[in-house]
């Protein structure tokens, strides 16, 4: 059977007849569609659907393939689409976040293991760049740190608080050094770029601390997807995926072999993160050490809860729980229209 | 020069991406492919003559070969150039 007569066209952005026939499609490949992708390709015979696959930002998403016509080329046509698209748009890197069992279609094609958390997922890369590439640029910019111990933390601090502080603040009194990278994907209510502005001058007194941007293998849309396996899976795939990438590669680059976290008794994903680095981190050599929060008003300290102070306009409770230099940002007359839009927002990131 | 792409990853063909390096930096060819063992060398050679042939000096070369033959392999190299070129 050949597939060569087949139309392969993209799917037009809120065409909701088409893209209620590739839910349907790939419901039967245990995937969901998330109609929040960039591009989305259909191959169609005879204007029945055989094949699909979408781009969202650097990641190739939701690739299925009619089971009667695979082993014919249909995963590398599809695949070929989407990556000759996405060069179009400048995007010359790829990952792929798939089930172990199809992972080696991937690798035929070119793909790159990064890491694996069995039995649910692995994360591929492919094209100009890779995980060796960021390992190495890590490395050259904390090679001046003092030499000993050295701590590493990954944190979103949206915004920063005294909590934050307390943690850091711990971390860099019991190592040598200490390498803070700060979550580089915006999808939080701070930009990234302020966020780290915050870091960065909230922790300016430690000399021994080093703050950089946590690039795209730290808790990023690759190694975070939000969709494929169902349910509980999700959350339980997401972190040890991430756990690993960090283990394997991160930690050994930074030459960190302790990671600090903060105790999470709200926060349902973040709890389950916490626990997959305990299950994780030390078979690559790296101790986990959870500091509880710190409590201020008898309440613990954390960026949700400045949030909703500032959307309770209560700005002598917000002075309580961040440094000077996150209050004077957040009072910024520059700065109006985001607390603006943090007051009418009720996201919780 | 700007970042560049020809070719696919379907059977008998190559994908190439190239990239412009900093003057100095040369040529580097990373090449993945389903035989590389027999035909790495080749495919490699192939590559690094073309380039020479079209006076570029410092860039990055990304191949995935599906078992190209050489003309393939000289047709989208020289398409990505091109590519590279007219963007620039």
């Amino acid at each position: 059977m050949s597939w060569q007569n087949c139309v392969e066209r993209p799917v037009p952005p809120g065409n909701k007849v088409e893209a209620e026939k590739i839910r349907k499609f790939l419901a039967r490949f245990g995937l969901s569609f998330d109609a929040a992708v960039d591009y989305t390709v259909g191959f169609y015979r005879n204007d029945e659907l055989v094949a699909v696959g979408s781009r969202a930002g650097e990641v190739l998403r939701n690739i299925a393939v009619e089971p009667a016509l695979q082993g014919e080329g249909l995963t590398a046509a599809v695949l070929s689409h989407l990556i000759q698209e996405a060069a179009r748009r400048g995007i010359y890197h790829y990952f792929i976040y798939t089930k172990p069992d199809t992972a080696p279609l991937f690798c035929a094609l070119g793909f790159k293991e990064i890491a694996r958390a069995e039995p649910y997922a692995v994360l591929l890369e492919s094209g100009l760049g890779s995980i060796a590439d960021h390992c190495k640029m890590l490395a050259a910019k904390v090679a001046d740190l003092p030499p000993g111990p050295r701590a590493a933390l990954v944190v979103n601090c949206n915004p920063f608080t005294l909590g934050h502080r307390a943690v850091i603040e711990r971390a860099a009194r019991e190592n040598a050094s200490v390498v803070v990278l700060v979550v580089e994907e915006d999808r939080s209510l701070f930009p990234f770029a302020d966020r780290l502005r915050l870091v960065k001058e909230g922790v300016a007194d430690l000399a021994n601390v080093r703050v950089l941007p946590g690039g795209q293998y730290v808790i990023s849309a690759a190694t975070f997807p939000a969709y494929f396996t169902r349910g509980e899976e999700i959350t339980k795939a997401q972190t040890r995926l991430d756990a690993e990438v960090f283990g394997k590669h991160i930690a050994p680059a930074l030459g960190a072999t302790r990671r600090y976290v903060g105790s999470e008794p709200y926060c349902a994903v973040t709890a389950s993160y916490n626990e997959a680095m305990k299950t994780v981190l030390p078979e690559y050599g790296v101790e986990v050490v959870v500091m509880p929060r710190v409590e201020v008003d008898s309440a613990s300290v954390s960026a949700s809860r400045v949030r909703e102070l500032i959307r309770l306009d209560d700005w002598d409770a917000i002075a309580r729980l961040v440094p000077e230099t996150t209050c004077r940002y957040l009072r910024s007359p520059e700065n109006s229209a985001l607390i603006e839009r943090i007051k009418a927002s009720q996201s919780r990131h | 020069m700007k970042t560049a792409q020809a070719g696919t990853l379907e059977s008998s063909d190559i994908m190439i991406t190239l990239s412009p390096q900093e003057p100095g930096d040369g040529v580097k060819i990373d090449i993945d492919s389903n035989v590389l063992h027999q035909y790495g060398e080749a495919i490699q050679a192939v590559i690094a003559s073309t380039l020479a042939e079209a006076g570029v000096k410092d860039v990055w070369v990304k191949a995935v070969d599906r078992g190209a033959l050489d003309y393939t392999i000289k047709a989208r190299l020289l398409t990505a150039l091109d590519r590279a070129r007219r963007a620039a």
